[in-house]
């Protein structure tokens, strides 16, 4: 059950007056009651089995953060230790267990011919990458002693709350388990906010990502030796909006849900392809994910406090776990990589010269940068990424994408993603003097608008496979 | 959002006006989109539901006619747009040779004939005044299925009792001039012919694929496409769209839209590779019929004869791909029934149409789900994806190298010289997987198809709708 699709729509308005009348009726600890309820029943519709394997993770990870704090008033070392082992030897077993497997048999056939590790035909537990850093990023806060260890119900809330349980954003405790356990009663403070989160994600991943796919980027991607080289460049420039719009549409509705439900998720994206150099783009693109390597990999690394040369190792490091993180392949480790040596390259510049580049110019240099990166995120092997690269010397073929209403079509992207920050501010000015009815007409209409504008069917959500 | 002006200061809580608020947008679309609605869930969950009779409030709602012609006049005007720029695209680029060959017919129908100079004459208007012409034509006991390539308009043209538009705009469209053929009068075959038919399809230069499915072809059909492309200098048609089959034709009526297809332009192949979405139970006229029963046999095979007869009727082979093992647990050992119905309407026409067994190409055992296939080229590889049903990229180029073993260059070059044939793992596959082209009786009028010819619209319909991406053009 996906958070756009229609049965989850009505299922959830129907569990909103039950849950606010909850509020009122009993208070704060029922509604916590409840949406843990709500979050293990919404996870079980996958598989029950998820929801199994994740109250195992939750039931370890809070009673190991419950051992944390000694009696002397010290903080053990050991439950976080162990806790952070157990939840990335869960993640690697699910998530990476046949890439490990592929590449140790590839080192092990020298030796032992014929040597066979075990198929394990495990499926990949929706969500469990995202739950895994939220739990590791609870259980290392408890230990640093910024946070307490929470109660029972509560951490198992915060790691199952299910707006945010399939693709984050991931939230630190301060963020989301703060709101839990607050004894203060829950209010929806901002409808009008809710209403806009959902219009803006409609039009982004059912209407825009979902046309940037079909028309552009799954074309080009499947056959690229049949482009020409502008319709290559084009899909890659439409895959990256694609992304865009379906992650942070994505992280639009989860908002919006979470708005509705009386809570609020810290913000995951601001206008990425509008950053002027590449550490601008990760402080833009995916801010969640992006503090917590920073968090909980780049610092404790040593981040920066070493000399440069060590600092930029550290970057480099922190950049290809993060790629990797993103999936169990090859392409997306070079991806992190990728990514990683523009850093460094950059920071190289920034600590030799003064010289910067005008805005404009960096902010072309970094979008081509991360498309260029986008092709190994999509590509399934190498083969696929030398071929779609091999197609940019391809300047003989007649086009048959329309490449130029695809390139206005990006034009008015960036104008408008210059604006959106202002557009977002002036509706949600505009629908908030608005009677409730009237409001609800808008989101009517905006939603029929957008359907009969979308291309047909139900798109996936793409950042799920993480 | 950047500063989240949502953490306001003040704590009142507004959830009451705002769970009315959306409740009463829910509600609408509730009811705005009721038919829609009730056919998304038979086809995601399989949920009967009378969909023949959809409820129509909708249509009570004032407006409604006028929004969705609003809607249907703007996503045209785009279209056209588009179809504008693509050429202007064409000319920036490759200049003349973007113009249309003369001799080589373009797979799109393109709405105005491409113009030389860059000032594009308007298109011929479609002629959105005139009254269906297919009006008086209609079946009686039938309401006209409506047949369109576009999912989309399917689903919104099947609600509606107009499809006007739709209707209208075909005036405009060229027809297939190749004669249909009469099954009925056609000789029984002999040894040789059969023997013939049997052997790899050739393919000449310019020669038109239509390849027909649902999502699992949509994984294959980029590697046909390009394959056939490269070997045999074809043009394909992909018309495959996720979420169709034949168990729900409301939803999308795969045989209406081949047919539909062909009366436009005549292709020399089809392909077919569907099923994932097809081993439920249906609905027919308020009754249910359980996957699987004589009753449902009966009527899919209808269904898949009239794709077959299609493609004899038109000439044209048709290679129909077996529904592959599956690893879902609500899908586990349904295919072989599927298959079996596949099979047996394809021995039907023996010279026309051939099964392909796709399951001894996918599992090791020949039958049963298996994820992760031993190529001897590459080891221990992954050829399904996590659902249980679709194919990673490895098991589309096993399963596209296995149709492409079914075709060779036409005339000249004897079937052995097949280019793919020697690679491929599956060569040795037709002969094994076609145990069904043994002389079956050809038979002209076969049993279980009550509906077959009347059920197909009387109009040429529409499947070149210029919005459709999955008609454009590869």
């Amino acid at each position: 059950m996906h958070y756009l699709s229609p049965e989850f729509g009505i299922l959830f308005v129907v569990f909103l007056w039950l849950y606010w009348w909850l509020g009122s009726a009993r208070g704060v600890k029922a509604q916590n009651y409840l949406l843990l309820i709500a979050s293990y029943l919404f996870y079980c519709s996958f598989d029950w089995r998820f929801a199994l394997l994740l109250v195992n993770f939750s039931l370890v990870i809070l009673l190991l953060a419950q051992a944390i704090p000694a009696p002397d008033g010290s903080r053990r070392r050991w439950p976080m230790v162990c806790g952070v082992a157990i939840a990335l030897l869960n993640l690697g077993i699910f998530k990476y267990y046949n890439f490990f497997r592929e590449e140790a048999m590839a080192l092990l056939s020298p030796v032992f011919t014929g040597a066979s590790l075990p198929v394990l035909e495990l499926v990949l537990p929706v969500g469990i990458s995202f739950y895994t850093f939220q739990g590791i990023a609870y259980l290392v806060s408890v230990g640093r002693g910024e946070y307490k260890a929470a109660k029972l119900a509560d951490g198992l809330l915060h790691l199952s709350f299910f707006p945010t349980l399939l693709a984050g954003p991931i939230c630190r405790p301060g963020e989301l388990l703060a709101q839990i356990e607050t004894p203060a009663r829950r209010a929806l403070v901002a409808p009008e906010w809710a209403i806009l989160l959902i219009i803006s994600a409609l039009i982004k991943k059912i209407w825009l990502a979902a046309w940037l796919a079909e028309e552009w980027a799954n074309p080009v991607f499947a056959s690229p030796e049949s482009y020409h080289a502008v319709e290559l460049a084009g899909g890659l420039m439409a895959y990256a909006w694609q992304l865009f719009f379906d992650f942070s549409g994505y992280t639009d509705v989860v908002t919006a849900l979470a708005l509705l439900l009386g809570f609020n998720l810290p913000v995951n994206f601001r206008q990425p392809y509008l950053a002027t150099n590449l550490s601008d783009f990760w402080k833009r693109w995916h801010i969640t994910l992006s503090r917590w390597i920073r968090d909980y990999v780049y610092i404790p690394l040593g981040g920066n406090r070493g000399n440069f040369g060590r600092t930029q190792i550290n970057l480099v490091v922190a950049m290809t776990l993060s790629g990797f993180w993103h999936g169990a392949s090859i392409t997306f480790v070079v991806w992190g990589l990728w990514h990683g040596i523009g850093l460094v390259l950059q920071n190289i510049w920034h600590k030799v010269s003064e010289w910067r580049l005008p805005a404009a110019i960096g902010q072309i240099i970094t979008f081509v940068f991360v498309c260029l990166g986008w092709l190994l995120f999509r590509a399934e092997d190498w083969d696929s990424a030398k071929t779609f690269l091999l197609g940019f010397g391809e300047w003989e073929l007649v086009p048959s994408l329309n490449w130029l209403g695809l390139f206005l079509a990006i034009g008015i992207f960036f104008v408008l993603a210059r604006q959106a920050e202002n557009i977002m501010q002036k509706s949600a000015a505009l629908l908030r003097q608005l009677p409730w009815w009237a409001q609800s007409l808008c989101l009517f209409l905006s939603a029929l608008v957008i359907m009969g504008l979308a291309p047909a069917g139900m798109p996936g959500f793409i950042y799920f496979g993480f | 959002m950047q500063s989240q002006p949502f953490f306001a200061i003040e704590q009142e809580s507004h959830h009451r006006r705002a769970l009315a608020a959306i409740s009463l947008a829910c509600l609408l679309l509730v009811v705005a989109k009721g038919s829609s609605l009730l056919q998304y869930w038979q086809q995601t969950h399989h949920i009967l539901m009378e969909v023949n009779n959809p409820p129509k409030v909708g249509e009570l709602i004032p407006g409604n006619q006028q929004f969705s012609r609003w809607l249907a006049d703007t996503n045209r005007w785009l279209d056209e747009r588009s179809e504008r720029m693509l050429l202007a695209g064409q000319l920036l680029l490759a200049g003349d040779k973007a113009l249309p060959e003369p001799e080589m017919p373009v797979v799109e129908i393109p709405k105005c004939p491409a113009p030389v100079a860059p000032q594009v004459p308007a298109c011929p208007q479609p002629a959105q005044t005139a009254e269906p012409i297919t009006e008086a034509a209609k079946p009686i006991a039938k309401p006209p299925v409506p047949v369109v390539a576009n999912i989309s308009l399917a689903a919104a043209s099947a609600g509606t009792t107009s499809s006007s538009s739709i209707a209208a705009t075909t005036e405009s469209v060229a027809h297939n001039e190749t004669p249909v053929l009469d099954l009925a009068t056609l000789p029984t075959p002999t040894e040789a012919e059969l023997a013939a038919a049997s052997e790899p399809i050739g393919l000449s230069a310019g020669d038109r694929i239509l390849l027909v499915g649902d999502s699992l072809m949509q994984g294959v059909a980029p590697h046909l496409i390009t394959a056939l492309k490269r070997n045999y200098k074809v043009e394909s048609m992909d018309l495959s769209r996720h979420s169709t089959g034949l168990t729900y034709p409301a939803f999308f009526d795969w045989p209406a839209t081949v047919k539909a297809a062909f009366e436009l332009e005549q292709y020399q192949v089809v392909i077919v590779f569907l099923g994932a979405n097809d081993p439920w139970d249906m609905n027919l006229q308020g009754k249910y019929v359980r996957f699987g029963s004589e009753r449902w046999k009966e009527v899919y095979s209808a269904r898949v004869q009239q794709i077959v007869r299609t493609a004899a009727e038109y000439n044209a082979r048709l290679l129909w791909l077996g529904a592959p093992p599956m690893g879902r647990e609500d899908l586990v050992g349904k295919e072989p029934k599927l298959n079996e119905i596949y099979a047996s309407e394809a021995a039907k026409y023996p010279l026309f149409a051939r099964f392909i067994a796709t399951a001894p190409s996918l599992s090791e055992d020949g039958s049963s789900f298996t994820k992760f296939l031993e190529l001897p080229e590459r080891g221990s590889v992954m050829v399904r994806t996590d659902d249980g049903v679709h194919f990673t990229t490895q098991g589309q180029k096993i399963l596209a190298k296995l149709a492409l073993a079914q075709f060779t260059k036409a005339a000249q070059s004897p079937p052995a010289n097949n280019p793919t044939a020697e690679e491929s793992p599956a060569a040795n596959q037709p002969a094994q997987s076609q145990p069904l082209t043994e002389p079956a009786p050809a038979e002209s009028q076969p049993t279980a198809s009550p509906t077959q010819v009347d059920e197909l619209p009387q109009h040429p319909p529409q499947p070149t709708q210029p919005p459709d991406p999955a008609l454009s053009q590869r």
